[in-house]
């Protein structure tokens, strides 16, 4: 069945399998490409909370790939923009064709399906940048020769491509949270979803003959608590929190200040159409064609907005903020050099100074009457 | 006057509503076909298990054309089993359809990119009033025995971890240790590991009927039942796969199709996992077909 629906990511009504059901708020995720040493710490956290069991060994819900050659699935977004082929974003709106649009008659929507070994080699392409390093190269903005990491879970899309594919109807939406879960009592196994899923964030489980995925660990959320990959981020690139639709954006809520305030975070592939709730700020070394390609024409006005956070405390403040707690920061406010954040009914959980205080000790210790040497 | 714009406005009207998406989702196409199946009486015991004795390929058999399920998103694109031969015998307590079809590779295989081969008998719950073939219409479920390769092999002891990746490694338990026996509060704690385990999902494999009692009522609502009393099994020689699946005439099961009147309808459906066939892509009958019960 097709219904019209809203997309906001790409400013137009597009055809979706069920009407537009939007849940009473959605969970979402900003992550700062610029800040990730690709430690992997987030994808070991996942794994051994969620995937150590049997017929999880090829599953990482959370993985870290280098772009512009590494991928798991091997080469995912190769596949699916090849197949979707050559589109067009308008001045105000994408005009080319979403994974639904596109989908050949008799399908819901467009699909691949990768092969068993492409789920073998989790971080192919590790550290591999985008081209030879010629002699004399020296260093400029974007970088003549570069690479990035791209951090990727579960979107917990709006418009999910695996709940419209799934032929049973085991697969929903939380109204609560908008979390994507597979219903493990249901799901028969039939793959659907593992072929629709553009971002291909749903695994096969040869054990239990069912389809597993990211569930945003939904018990730390109900609690208040950030899920473990967020949690655990060795560089703070993640800050979780709640997405508004762009017309109900607030200035005081941590993920509308940086997708829709700022705009400084994108969502990746917002062509793909499933309004997709995990946000990128773009790496500012990367080539800005392929990095278009990747988060939508917003991305060279979010790369400006970024460098010039040392001018605007409030964005400062708030990536400050990022991964300084293990709480949801759902309130946040910048005043006298600190950034604080809050719960959603405006308790403090952390506070963070926009300048760390530098201290010097002055050369001499009176009290003791002797200098302080480096030496030992 | 009036009468003559409003009727031809109304009748463009509803034509445009039929066309809409939601229109055809609820459009019903019950189709009875002309061919029959007749299940021969037979007194005694009935090789359940063994499809490919004699006393199945001695009796006469019918060839039923098999056509892509074209209904519902997902659809099958390409063709793949073309017809079935059907046999059927029943010794009054328990019915049994005998399927052979030819099929180059014997797909049994549990993998993200592998597919089963299967096969499936359908009866309508009240058969005065049958409804869609496929999967049943709203509030008039079909009753489905299902066969799949993969099911079978899981049962007959295959891991399908163990196949795929031998050098595998499982970050797995301490409570199970090789050599170890495991205790039972342990045994609960490693099946919380598998959600699709500890939930009781009656699609695991190991754990489901080598033929599935299915309940279907339009393509998702279905439930698998609880009472399963179904039995078979499918052998694949030479290119050919030879598969019984048998049920009880007469069950006091409400979810059961009744066949004891003598007669009913009966739909096949068939799937082909080297063409990655799996769910509603697959290949079914045209319509019903009647079903004569000797006795
Ligand atoms: S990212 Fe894929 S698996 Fe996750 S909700 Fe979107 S379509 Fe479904
Ligand atoms: S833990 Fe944080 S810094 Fe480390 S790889 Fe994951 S996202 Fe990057």
């Amino acid at each position: 069945m097709s219904h019209e629906v809203f997309n906001w990511q790409i400013n137009r009504k597009m055809t979706y399998w069920y009407p537009e059901h939007r849940p009473g708020r959605q969970f979402a995720g900003v992550f700062d490409i610029n800040k990730c040493i690709a430690c992997q710490t987030c994808s070991l956290a996942c794994k051994t909370t969620w995937t150590s069991g049997k017929g999880q060994e090829l599953m990482f819900w959370n993985n870290v790939e280098t772009k512009p050659w590494g991928g798991y699935p091997t080469a995912w977004d190769v596949n699916i923009l090849s197949r979707l082929g050559p589109q067009k974003w308008g001045a105000d709106e994408y005009e080319g064709a979403t994974v639904f649009e596109a989908a050949p008659k008799g399908e819901r929507v467009l699909q691949y399906q990768p092969e068993d070994g492409d789920w073998c080699n989790v971080n192919l392409g590790e550290d591999e940048c985008s081209g030879i390093i010629e002699k004399g190269t020296h260093l400029k903005l974007p970088h003549a020769v570069w690479f990035f990491y791209l951090q990727r879970i579960c979107n917990h899309c709006t418009y999910p491509a695996c709940l419209a594919a799934c032929p049973r109807g085991a697969i929903y939406k939380r109204p609560e949270d908008g979390v994507v879960l597979i219903d493990q009592k249901n799901c028969h196994g039939h793959r659907e979803c593992m072929k629709a899923c553009p971002y291909k964030r749903v695994f096969f489980n040869v054990v239990t003959g069912t389809s597993e995925k990211c569930i945003a660990c939904y018990p730390s959320l109900e609690s208040g608590k950030c899920n473990r990959c967020f949690e655990t981020c060795i560089g703070k690139i993640r800050l979780q929190g709640w997405i508004s639709t762009p017309e109900k954006a607030r200035e005081d809520n941590p993920v509308d200040f940086l997708v829709h305030i700022r705009k400084v975070a994108l969502p990746l592939y917002p062509q793909f159409g499933t309004e997709p709730n995990v946000y990128y700020i773009p790496p500012k070394q990367a080539d800005p064609v392929f990095l278009r390609q990747m988060f939508g024409p917003g991305v060279d006005k979010a790369i400006a907005t970024y460098k010039n956070a040392k001018n605007d405390p409030e964005l400062l403040g708030l990536l400050l903020l990022q991964g300084s707690s293990d709480r949801v920061i759902e309130r946040f406010r910048v005043k006298d050099g600190t950034a604080i954040g809050y719960t959603a009914k405006g308790a403090e959980i952390v506070r963070v100074p926009l300048k760390e205080p530098l201290h010097v000790r002055p050369y001499k210790d009176v009290a003791l009457d002797v200098f302080r040497h480096n030496v030992t | 006057m009036q009468r003559k714009i409003i009727f031809p406005i109304l009748t463009v009207f509803l034509l445009l509503w039929y066309c809409t998406p939601e229109a055809s989702a609820q459009k019903k196409e019950v189709k009875i076909l002309p061919e029959k199946v007749v299940s021969k009486f037979q007194a005694g015991a009935l090789p359940l298990t063994d499809p490919t004795s004699g006393v199945w390929l001695n009796l006469p058999a019918s060839t039923v054309k098999l056509i892509p399920q074209d209904v519902q998103e997902p659809k099958l694109a390409a063709p793949s089993i073309g017809s079935i031969k059907v046999r059927s015998i029943n010794n009054g307590s328990w019915i049994a359809f005998h399927i052979e079809w030819e099929d180059a590779t014997e797909d049994f295989n549990l993998r993200a990119d592998r597919y089963s081969d299967g096969v499936s008998v359908e009866f309508p719950l009240n058969p005065k009033q049958p409804p869609d073939h496929r999967m049943g219409s709203e509030k008039e479920p079909i009753h489905l025995l299902l066969w799949k390769a993969y099911q079978q092999k899981a049962k007959e002891g295959t891991s399908f971890l163990a196949l795929n990746y031998p050098n595998r490694w499982s970050d797995y338990s301490p409570y199970e240790l090789p050599g170890h026996s495991v205790s039972p509060a342990h045994a609960a704690e490693i099946k919380g590991l598998l959600p699709a385990v500890a939930l009781g999902n009656p699609i695991v494999p190991g754990t489901a009927p080598v033929v599935e009692e299915i309940n279907a009522e339009t393509w998702n609502k279905v439930t698998i039942q609880e009472d399963q009393d179904a039995k078979g099994k499918g052998t694949w020689k030479d290119g050919r796969w030879y598969v019984v699946i048998a049920r009880p005439v007469i069950t006091p099961d409400p979810q059961d199709a009744p066949l004891d009147g003598g007669s009913s309808y009966v739909a096949f459906a068939c799937w082909d996992g080297a063409k990655a066939n799996q769910g509603p892509r697959k290949m079914v009958t045209e319509g019903w077909l009647s079903l004569e019960i000797g006795k």
